[in-house]
């Protein structure tokens, strides 16, 4: 039955290749766009290495300090009493005025007091990749992004080494000057990634290290994750280290025991900003610890919303609205080809309506045939997409992180297929099956 | 006629409501791309006043333990010897805030009369000979402003608009700044520091004595020789990690800081512009699909009207008068949407930008639907009676 099927469809493809070729055209270029657009969207938001437990990480991208301002208002209420006295009632409202806030990311030194030994975390880091560093290389400019961290990292962020290992946690306490580098790194400045650059010199800014590892490039877009080198934080400008403000380089992330205890991790940061003794600052009173699942983060990012909830829907509604009407559009455009064409095929049907088919069985045939033509453009598409991927990782469009193209995203892929096949062919299909016997055979 | 074709449409609505959907939302598209494009194609008209080519950006980091006297005389001595590197032209301090670095200082009140919040910059002497900006009016700092009653400060022409649009020339005018008097004694053409795509804004120079931070300026701008730009890095690199003594030494391309400071825009605009192109040419095809069968199905309706002595014309200019009463309703229908968002002043764009969106909106519908239509229709119009009243 689906071989008779299957040979029809492409049969009835193949008599009118401008209408197969219109179809075509749209499903592919449709599909296509929106593989891509599930890459980079599993690139923001999938679990995918270094980041394989992201939906167990607690971020700190940011602390703000605050100085509150109240405007007291007296509002005296005068009343003439009977007797002729009057009497006085006066209510003081205190409300909210100015404010002077200061936000950024925090010193090693506050973290290291407060924010060890938290309830339910498996790891945790701090890390400091707020920097620069410049290498030249005979004329040639390399500029690198550096992340001062500590042994943990490695821990909690799953970084794939291509060669060598991450530096220890006597490395880090002794400030011994080892670093691991990119691959991209690894090539720029050695013109090499092979085993022998491990244990060889780097000159970063004035000083030189030896690099211990060369990790390959994340498949993940985060900015905890997007240093270029990264070295033991015990290497870093001794004034950003001994600093006792509240505010210096460093961010922290927390990786949770289970998913399930992320929001416990943020309410129990929430709380120790809460109570945390600000005397010692003579500017801010009030300290606030934005602590953050990465989806939150990721949104305020983009919005460059403080407000976690609402820098989500500022995201998502218009994200959603505008895929919605780019996929609207082809969607209706192939309905209103097929529904037109209807007509073509009146005689086939009526005489299988005739011999006995039911109308259901005329609905499966269509819906078939149409997924046949969504399948040969999802597939002209999938190559279309695999082009575009291949292309932009070779040339380093989105920065460092390369587009992934794994079993989960193929899966996703082959979704989109099926249920766009399914709703560019119900209405269709529906108009078919309804066909009049009677009158379609005059 | 009219009242003759919107029965006609009335009576097949079920067929048509796909084309009227179809033709509302590839006009609520076209408009926004549109709109869009045309708003950001009018600010990257706009100068931007000053160079970018051939500039490059450099931060230092001043240790902090040193006293105000030794500090001037260090960035003296820096921009002494940046000056004699090769290939150098000239090169300036400035402090916090710089083009394209994507922060921005403002400071607003009603001292003056009138609420007016600017945006500032901290700039030097050498600040406008270096950027090559050009001055409208007055003059930029010169050696001696120091001794002034009033620090001076420098405008844009947007402030001069803005806060003074019937003066003829405001240069002496005092203008008072977070609760201090300033003189202005000079107005620059333009100064868009955040990308080509940033709105005109009332913006302010204030010069070396004025900064009331209590931190130096660590940021320097140099301009290289034409083609000499990248081989002036490296030196300027080790005169200055010398000169400060630390390593936190970055040198940015000005030129490559403004395209990517233009990124935001650019990127979506492109991508816009590249679905919105596919997504018309798959509405043309489509469209040209369903006329071509809904037409050939009506070949014995033409043959009869052609029998009865209509032209090829008259038969062309009722299919294409049909499906354009569907269209223009689509339309309609999506203007009436579109009008709310500059009357309703949804979005900070002026609604001008709206209106010839929604204009150049319609006229790229209709002109593809007309085509689409005319195609189709012309050749229908072309059989023979003969031959049509035959099949039938």
């Amino acid at each position: 039955m689906i071989k008779n099927y299957l040979t029809l469809a492409l049969k009835v493809l193949r008599r009118k290749p401008f209408y197969t070729f219109v179809s075509l055209f749209g499903i592919s270029f449709t599909l296509m766009i929106l593989m891509l657009i599930t890459s980079m969207g599993d690139a923001m938001f999938g679990a995918n290495p270094p980041m394989t437990d992201v939906n167990k990480m607690v971020f700190l991208p940011q602390a703000e300090r605050i100085l509150q301002f109240y405007d007291t208002t007296y509002v005296v209420d005068s009343v003439r009493m009977d007797d002729g006295r009057m009497r006085y009632d006066s209510t003081a409202n205190v409300r909210e005025g100015g404010m002077n806030n200061s936000t950024g990311n925090l010193a090693f030194h506050f973290l290291d007091q407060t924010l060890r030994g938290l309830d339910r975390v498996a790891s945790y880091t701090f890390y400091s990749n707020d920097g620069f560093v410049d290498a030249y290389l005979d004329g040639r400019k390399l500029t690198m992004s550096t992340c001062y961290t500590d042994a943990d990292y490695w821990e909690v962020f799953d970084f794939d080494f291509l060669y060598g290992q991450p530096f220890t946690a006597d490395a880090v306490a002794g400030a011994d000057k080892v670093v691991v580098i990119t691959e991209v790194v690894a090539r720029e400045y050695f013109g090499e990634v092979t085993a022998d650059v491990i244990g060889r010199e780097i000159a970063l800014g004035r000083e030189r290290f030896t690099v211990a590892g060369i990790v390959a490039r994340p498949y993940k877009d985060d900015d905890s994750i997007n240093g270029d080198v990264f070295m033991p934080y015990t290497t870093i400008d001794n004034r950003k280290l001994q600093s006792d403000n509240i505010s210096g380089p460093f961010n922290a992330v927390f990786k949770a025991e289970d998913k399930a205890h992320t929001a416990g991790i943020i309410d129990e940061i929430h709380f120790i900003a809460e109570t945390y003794d600000m005397s010692g600052d003579e500017d801010y009173e009030i300290l606030k610890l934005t602590a953050a699942t990465a989806t939150e983060k990721m949104a305020a990012e983009i919005m460059q919303e403080d407000d976690l909830r609402q820098a989500k829907l500022l995201l998502f509604i218009p994200l959603i609205t505008l895929l919605t009407l780019f996929v609207a559009l082809p969607l209706i455009n192939l309905i209103n080809l097929s529904v037109s064409r209807v007509y073509e095929r009146r005689s086939e049907i009526a005489v299988r309506k005739a011999f006995g088919a039911d109308s259901r069985s005329i609905l499966y045939q269509f819906l078939f045939e149409n997924m046949v033509l969504t399948v040969i453009g999802g597939l002209i598409g999938l190559a279309l997409a695999l082009l575009l991927i291949r292309y932009i990782n070779a040339n380093d469009l989105l920065g460092i992180v390369r587009l992934a193209f794994s079993a989960r995203v193929f899966v996703y892929f082959l979704l989109l297929i099926a249920v766009f096949g399914l709703l560019s062919g119900l209405l269709p299909a529906l108009r078919m099956s309804r066909t009049n016997v009677a009158d379609a055979l005059r | 006629m009219l009242t003759h074709l919107f029965k006609l449409m009335w009576n097949k609505r079920r067929t048509n409501s796909l084309l009227f959907l179809e033709i509302l939302l590839a006009f609520i598209v076209l408009f926004g791309v549109y709109s869009f494009a045309l708003y950001n194609l009018d600010r990257y008209n706009a100068p931007l006043g000053f160079q970018t080519e051939h500039m490059l950006g450099v931060a230092i980091d001043i240790d902090d333990e040193m006293d105000s006297l030794d500090v001037l005389r260090l960035q003296e001595r820096i921009k002494r010897d940046i000056r004699t590197l090769p290939g150098v032209e000239d090169v300036t301090f400035l402090g916090f805030v710089n083009p394209f670095g994507g922060s921005t200082w403002g400071i607003g009140g009603d001292d003056n009369g009138f609420d007016a919040h600017v945006t500032l910059t901290f700039a030097e002497r050498d600040y406008a000979s270096t950027l090559n900006m050009k001055l409208r009016d007055g003059r930029w700092f010169e050696e001696g402003d120091e001794n002034e009653k009033y620090p001076p400060i420098v405008v844009n022409g947007t402030f001069h608009d803005n806060f003074y649009p019937d003066a003829e020339s405001i240069v002496d005018t005092i203008f008072i700044l977070g609760s201090e008097s300033h003189k202005i004694i000079g107005v620059v053409d333009h100064y868009k520091y955040h990308s080509n795509f940033e709105e005109p804004y009332p913006h302010v120079f204030l010069p070396p004595q004025s900064n009331f931070t209590g931190e130096p300026f660590q940021q320097l701008i140099v301009r290289t020789a034409p083609g000499r730009t990248a081989q002036a890095e490296e030196p300027l690199y080790r005169l200055l990690v010398d000169a400060t003594k630390n390593t936190d030494v970055v040198i940015w391309n000005m030129e490559a800081d403004r395209k990517k400071a233009n990124r935001p825009v650019v990127i979506p605009l492109a991508i816009m512009t590249i679905i919105s192109g596919f997504l018309l040419i798959n509405i043309a095809l489509g469209l040209f699909g369903v006329l071509f069968t809904q037409i050939n199905r009506r070949r014995a309706e033409i043959g009869l009207r052609k029998a009865m002595g209509a032209t090829p014309a008259a038969v062309t200019a009722q299919f294409v008068g049909e499906v354009l009463v569907v269209t223009v309703a689509g339309l309609l229908l999506g203007t009436f949407f579109a009008v709310q968002l500059p009357l309703l002043e949804l979005l900070p764009i002026p609604g001008k930008y709206f209106y010839l969106g929604i204009g150049a909106a319609i006229t790229t519908i209709l002109l593809i639907v007309a085509l689409c239509a005319l195609i189709p229709s012309r050749q229908a119009a072309r059989l023979h009676p003969a031959t049509v009243l035959h099949e039938e």
